[in-house]
């Protein structure tokens, strides 16, 4: 009888359903695709040509000036404007800027002169290489840097009352010193015992300042940079009125020539975000 | 008439019914296989992009100040290393594979912009980041109905290789047959190639056939056909043999001989006057026969009445529909009309003479 069952009504759709759903099932295995996603680019590093490449055919040799910050803000500007020197197209056949932690420096990087131009610290630099000086000289220096910090409302005071019971942003790198160092130390100076504050700390300046921003913390520490980027208003108090903002150190063995045309590029951009004194012991040198 | 499975008719409706049920397919499977290209390619992509880009964008996006355009410049250059990837596959479905960057820098906390969005989750320092992406490909289309369109045809022309179902009138039927002894396969032949009246011919032919049930199955499947044994004395209606009463054997088997000879019709001769002329036919007949000498006497000294003939018509009925029953019986009886002329009424077997076959054998 079991032949009557399967050729009932029931039997036949069921086997109608089961071949539909097994041509479905085909379907979808022979129509599974794949995809070989390319080498990706390295996005923390922006090259430009200077042309020179170009000019000279494939073969051209000239070396691409290589240069390391600790920031993005400015980092392409300034490649782009190198770049279209003249003076530096001479020399070189590109301009490749990238962008890392400051203690992501290696030693081997220093020692290897892996960079023609790294923006840095003295400090930072000797405790990478103690000798770090018969690879790299400084070129010029950013002093007189102001970090202040800045609330929402009224300037801060820096005091222990007023300091009680704010939201404290603080960058969670430990070398920075205008986001870590500095507002730590004048907390300090304060009297403040910073453990038992709400301190809290974010992992890039950009999130640090966003924050800020929407108003979930009332005191950041910040440079003049802070003109440039917020849209909201602010008041500030100033902590320290002369620390360095950066050294750029420069290989021993360089191409001298393009000192004065590198400093100047960095000018344009110091000029807008730190609103430093450059202190820069060549520029009788360099054709005004 | 059973119906024919194979008229120009059915073959054409059954033609364009599987041929819809072809292009049906061929739509179902093609939104299925585009459906499942896209989405395993959308899936790799996923996978690939999200173990090579955490890093990559951690490296270069985490060393901003603030909302700089570094993100959109990132975004452009990942597009452009992004803007043509090879597609592989058992089957070329989709082509001209291209990512573009929906944002590049996006709080997890918020709900995803689009449910077709690719997702890479990377973070900077302990912060979570999602970057969303869309994929977007050419679908090749030629290869895509094709394969769909030959993947249906084969599915629906297995389908229409499975048997029709069968109603359940039939599948009674069927388990009726099989209870009977028919093998399912004979069964089922039977089941639909027969009417109901040639299977009400295999019920009464099967118990007659002695339960032989391919005899029984010939019996149904022929047309109407009535022998007259005049040795055995039996009629056998399709091959089923009633045995008769002598006298309403030959009565039954003059009737037939008139309907051989033209249209048929006996006149039932008046009440008072008995046909002397009519029954010398029958005389012979049953002289020739065998048949009783008491019967022969009476009508050699009264000829026919109409009393006799009705009395052996009722004879022979109440035989046929004890053997027959009173549907298969209908059409070897007889069939009655009112003489204008006379009034009285005349009748002959119903059975055309076509399907007669006397077989007289000389004793």
């Amino acid at each position: 009888m079991t032949q009557l069952i399967l050729s009932g009504k029931k039997a036949y759709w069921v086997v109608m359903t089961l071949l539909a759903a097994s041509g479905l099932c085909l379907s979808l295995l022979l129509s599974t695709q794949a995809i070989e996603v390319p080498p990706l680019a390295d996005y923390h590093l922006y090259r430009c040509d200077t042309g020179e490449g170009e000019r000279a055919g494939a073969a051209s040799n000239a070396p691409v000036y290589r240069i390391l910050l600790v920031s993005s803000t400015g980092a392409r500007a300034i490649a782009d404007r190198l770049c279209s020197e003249p003076g530096i197209q001479q020399h070189y056949r590109g301009i490749e800027v990238s962008w890392r932690p400051r203690g992501q420096l290696s030693a081997e990087q220093i020692l290897s002169e892996d960079y023609d131009l790294i923006w840095s610290r003295d400090h930072t630099m000797a405790g990478v290489v103690p000798e770090y000086g018969d690879y790299y000289e400084p070129l010029l220096r950013y002093d007189h840097y102001r970090v202040y910090w800045f609330s929402r409302g009224a300037p801060p005071e820096v005091s222990r009352e007023y300091f009680h019971g704010k939201r404290i942003g603080l960058l969670n790198d430990k070398q920075s010193h205008t986001l870590y160092l500095l507002p730590l130390a004048s907390l300090k100076e304060a009297g403040i015992d910073f453990t038992s504050e709400n301190l809290i700390y974010f992992d890039d300046a950009a999130s640090l300042y966003r924050a800020f921003a929407r108003d979930e913390l009332d005191l950041v520490s910040g440079g003049d940079y802070l003109d440039e980027d917020m849209d909201v208003s602010f008041s500030r108090t100033l902590i320290s009125g002369d620390v360095t903002a950066a050294t750029l150190f420069v290989r021993k063995t360089r191409v001298t020539g393009v000192d004065c045309l590198v400093a100047e590029a960095f000018d344009s951009f110091a000029v807008k975000y730190l609103r430093s004194q450059r202190v820069f012991r060549e520029v009788s040198h360099c054709a005004s | 008439m059973p119906r024919d499975p194979f008229s120009v008719k059915t073959l054409y409706a059954r033609g364009v019914a599987w041929g819809a049920a072809w292009v049906l397919l061929t739509i179902v499977f093609c939104i299925a296989a585009a459906w499942q290209a896209e989405r395993t390619l959308a899936q790799d992509l996923s996978r690939q992009l999200n173990q090579k880009l955490p890093e990559k964008l951690t490296l270069a996006l985490q060393m901003r100040l603030s909302g700089d355009d570094l993100a959109s410049w990132v975004a452009s250059r990942l597009e452009q290393d992004l803007a043509s990837l090879p597609v592989s596959g058992s089957l070329p479905l989709l082509k001209r594979c291209s990512v573009g960057v929906v944002r590049l820098v996006d709080d997890p906390a918020l709900p995803a912009a689009g449910a077709e969005n690719i997702l890479v989750r990377w973070q900077i320092g302990s912060e979570q980041r999602r970057s969303a992406f869309s994929l977007n490909c050419e679908v090749s289309w030629p290869p895509l109905v094709g394969t769909c369109a030959l993947l249906a045809l084969l599915i629906a022309g297995l389908m229409a290789l499975m048997p029709a179902p069968l109603t359940s009138v039939q599948r009674a039927r069927i388990a009726g047959l099989v209870q009977k002894g028919l093998p399912f396969s004979r069964a089922r032949q039977a089941a639909t190639n027969l009417d109901g009246e040639q299977l009400q011919w295999f019920e009464q032919a099967l118990p007659l056939c002695h339960g032989d049930t391919d005899s029984a199955l010939a019996c149904a499947e022929m047309n109407d056909q009535l022998v007259f044994d005049c040795q055995r004395l039996e009629i056998r209606a399709r091959g089923i043999p009633i045995k008769l009463p002598k006298t309403p054997f030959f009565y039954y088997l003059w009737y037939a001989q008139r309907r051989q000879q033209g249209e048929g019709w006996v006149l039932n001769p008046p009440v008072n006057r008995p046909d002397r002329e009519g029954a010398v036919s029958l005389i012979a007949l049953m002289a020739e026969n065998g048949g009783h000498a008491r019967s022969i006497n009476d009508l050699r000294e009264n000829g026919l009445r109409a009393k006799t003939l009705d009395q052996n018509r009722n004879k022979i009925r109440d035989e046929l529909v004890s053997a027959l029953g009173e549907n298969l019986a209908a059409p070897y009886l007889f069939e009655s009309e009112r003489d204008l002329k006379s009034g009285r009424y005349r009748y002959r077997l119903a059975l055309g003479a076509a399907f007669v076959n006397i077989q007289i054998t000389d004793l």
